[in-house]
């Protein structure tokens, strides 16, 4: 459901998948451990992921709010998923590409 | 409960009983029988062999007694062919002969009709035994025609030697008699005729005393048969000349005795198994001839006394196998008994804890074998099971406890919301309609309506992320503040600010709320809405058009203090319906994992968007409902539908 790489002092967490309640449940605890343990950037990449459900953001809103919005992003959002951050208006709050 | 046969039910200890016992039964009794068989067989073959023996022994006794009888006449005979004797020497030959065998009772010399004095048909003298001499008397006559009779005319005709049938002599002895004729012939003119014949009678007891001395078994005997079969010699008196094989066979009808007495009569020997003469049992006979008399020697004795040593010898093993076998039966019940008896305590324990009662004490096994560690794991179970079922049992009240609070709780929030429709009979200006079906845990859906001041009808639908305690309290604390708030200030956006500005105090958890509100002039039908993250309503025109609220740019609640909002209006005119609703309309899930979408709900609205508001939450719901297929509901399902009327009110 995630990995975690490294890439250019980037921490890159790979979620893939179905991010509904259920599975963010499960893995909330370990990313937001590694979030803040991990020094230098932190990039959500959701290239593979096809849904998102609302405590998804939170998890987001989460990290962001740990590490400082400069130092987190959202990678490879999928027009679906964008559409979920740009209706909850995260988009002005974190960085959506 | 566990299963309890109704039928008897057989434990180990009496399976491996049985079973060990029926082969050792089956491996005793097979050797048996086969003991049994094969010494029946010996036994027989031995007795055949003796019986053999016996019999030919006895032929060749009797056949030696009588040939030394048959020598006698034989030399008279011959006397007789080479000289003429007068009738002094002749007297004087048949006296001779008498004295010269003690078993010699009588002889004659019987001449053809004037063979010895022409002037004389007859002339037959007779010496015969008395008590104290031997005496001479002469036979023929008138009354007394022996040229005709069996003992002269048989060796006549067929010019041998032979022995008569056995008689009774009817005179003064009354004892049983055989004559033994020989002929002799004479040379006259040069031709050999025959002259006369030499007899010799000679009395039978011997022979029985002959045959008495015959012993087989207990209660075997020997007998002779005669040339035409008749009983010579039999222990049963009766049978003395007066039966035959064959009329006994008739008498009694039994067949095999015709058999056998042809076979005796033939002059064969050998071994067979009939019914018994004299004692009425199966028997078994060996026979054998006597050539020279042309008789049959028989000896008989019966089955059961033949294998009466067998059957002992087998009554003996029977009693040593049966007394082995109970020996064995004792000590395979002993050894069973010992070895189930832990299992079954151990079982009836088993079945007491199976029931349920834990508390049961295990019997101690102290044997090191399968029983033993099987009784031990049993323990271990039990103590096990027991820790198991105190922890599930406290575990279990907790969690019932904390079910109850949770169900306590959704009872809670479910009655906070607006549940009696139609909530303003009085306004007929617009209709308002909205349902909400929990998810099974507490969710975190929200709607609400009110008046306000002026004509105004205030709504809010909202979805508070996370599910639970928390997001009842957050759900609760976010209408709270909604009502609260715009009471004071009616523009929708303002108070979207002031209630975040509120919320986002103390969110460390980071929940959030997604909240579309609006405030609708039921007067003018003008009505200003705002969005704080929330799922786009539909609107659908008087005309049945349909499209999605164009909705501002808006933060959810609870996350960043002061978010801007936007109020946007929309000028509803009468007949103007907005549906709005939570994802859990949207995102509900069915059987492939497809979910319900904004494009399904957009398409449902198009044909059936004119209802009344009652008619779309309830028809909205059950499509949800029907789409799903039974698939778990994961979220709360909220619809709030406002229908702009634009008609005057009753009590305006």
């Amino acid at each position: 459901m995630v990995s975690i790489k490294e890439e250019n002092g980037n921490f890159v967490f790979v979620f893939s998948g179905k991010l509904d309640t259920t599975n963010c449940l499960q893995i909330e605890k370990e990313v937001l451990a590694h979030v803040c343990a991990a020094k230098g950037n932190i990039v959500f990449d959701l290239g593979d992921v096809n849904f998102v459900a609302s405590i998804f953001l939170r998890l987001c809103i989460q990290s962001c709010k740990d590490v400082g919005a400069t130092r987190f992003r959202i990678a490879n959002v999928t027009p679906g998923v964008h559409k979920v951050f740009k209706l909850s208006g995260l988009d002005s709050l974190i960085a959506v590409e | 409960m566990p299963r309890v046969s109704k039928k008897t039910r057989f434990g180990l200890a009496f399976k491996l009983s049985f079973l060990i016992l029926l082969s050792t039964a089956a491996i005793f009794f097979s050797a048996f029988a086969y003991n049994y068989s094969v010494s029946r067989r010996i036994m027989l073959q031995n007795v055949e062999q003796n019986a053999g023996s016996l019999a030919s022994a006895t032929a060749n006794h009797i056949e030696e007694i009588l040939a030394r009888i048959e020598t006698l006449p034989t030399l008279a005979a011959l006397v007789l062919e080479n000289q003429s004797l007068d009738a002094v020497r002749l007297e004087a030959l048949v006296r001779n002969v008498v004295q010269a065998n003690p078993a010699i009772f009588g002889s004659t010399i019987a001449f053809e009709p004037q063979a010895f004095d022409p002037r004389s048909e007859f002339y037959c003298p007779y010496a015969m035994r008395t008590a104290k001499n031997i005496d001479v008397t002469y036979l023929g006559g008138e009354k007394y025609r022996y040229h005709n009779l069996d003992w002269y005319i048989i060796p006549k005709e067929t010019k041998r030697a032979v022995w008569s049938e056995p008689y009774f002599d009817e005179g003064a002895t009354n004892i049983a008699m055989a004559t033994y004729s020989v002929p002799f012939y004479r040379e006259i003119n040069g031709e050999r005729r025959f002259c006369g014949v030499v007899t010799v009678d000679i009395a039978l007891d011997w022979l029985r005393e002959i045959m008495d001395g015959v012993k087989i078994f207990d209660s075997g005997y020997a007998f002779i048969l005669s040339e035409n079969g008749n009983f010579i010699c039999h222990p049963e008196a009766k049978y003395v000349l007066k039966e035959s094989l064959f009329s006994l066979a008739e008498e009694k009808g039994i067949p095999a005795w015709r058999e056998a007495g042809h076979a005796m009569l033939d002059g064969k020997k050998g071994f067979i198994s009939i019914p018994g003469i004299h004692f009425g049992r199966q028997a078994w006979m060996y026979y054998s001839p006597l050539p020279s008399a042309n008789w049959s020697v028989g000896v008989m004795f019966p089955d059961e006394e033949l294998f009466r040593g067998t059957r002992k010898l087998a009554y003996m093993i029977a009693g040593i196998g049966l007394i082995g076998f109970g020996l064995l039966f004792l000590l395979v019940v002993l050894v069973a008994v010992r070895i189930t008896g832990p299992l079954r305590a151990l079982t009836s324990k088993a079945a007491e804890i199976a029931k349920g009662n834990l508390d049961t004490p295990l019997p101690f096994v102290r044997s090191k074998d399968e029983v033993g560690d099987l009784s031990h794991s049993f323990e271990d179970m039990r103590t096990a099971l027991k820790e198991y079922i105190c922890d599930l049992t406290a575990t279990t009240a907790a969690k019932e406890r904390i079910e109850s609070e949770l169900k306590i709780a959704h009872s809670i929030q479910m009655n906070f919301l607006p549940r009696s429709f139609p909530p303003f009979p009085d306004h007929l200006e617009f209709r308002v309609h909205a349902g909400l079906e929990p998810a099974k845990e507490v969710g975190g859906d929200l709607y609400d309506f009110f008046l306000l001041e002026g004509d105004h009808v205030f709504f809010t639908i909202g979805d508070v992320t996370d599910k639970g305690v928390p997001a009842a309290l957050f759900m609760a604390v976010t209408k709270t503040l909604m009502k609260g708030i715009a009471l004071q200030t009616i523009d929708p956006a303002s108070v979207l600010g002031a209630v975040n500005n509120e919320l986002c105090q103390g969110n460390d958890a980071n929940l959030f709320v997604t909240v579309f509100c609006g405030c609708l002039n039921y007067k003018t039908g003008e009505l200003r809405y705002s969005n704080a993250g929330h799922n786009p309503p539909v609107v659908v025109q008087p005309g049945g058009d349909v499209q999605w609220l164009d909705l501002p740019h808006g933060l959810v609640l609870g996350i960043m203090e002061n978010s801007p909002y936007e109020t946007r209006i929309l000028q509803m005119q009468p007949g103007c319906r907005l549906i709005a609703y939570t994802d859990g309309v949207t995102e509900a899930m069915n059987r492939d994992d497809e979910m319900f979408s904004d494009e399904r709900l957009f398409d449902w609205v198009r044909g059936r968007g004119l209802q009344s508001p009652t008619a779309i939450v309830t028809d909205l719901l059950a499509a949800v409902h029907e789409y799903a297929e039974g698939t778990p509901q994961s979220d709360d399902i909220t619809v709030l539908v406002f229908e702009f009327t634009g008609e005057c009110s009753s009590g305006s």
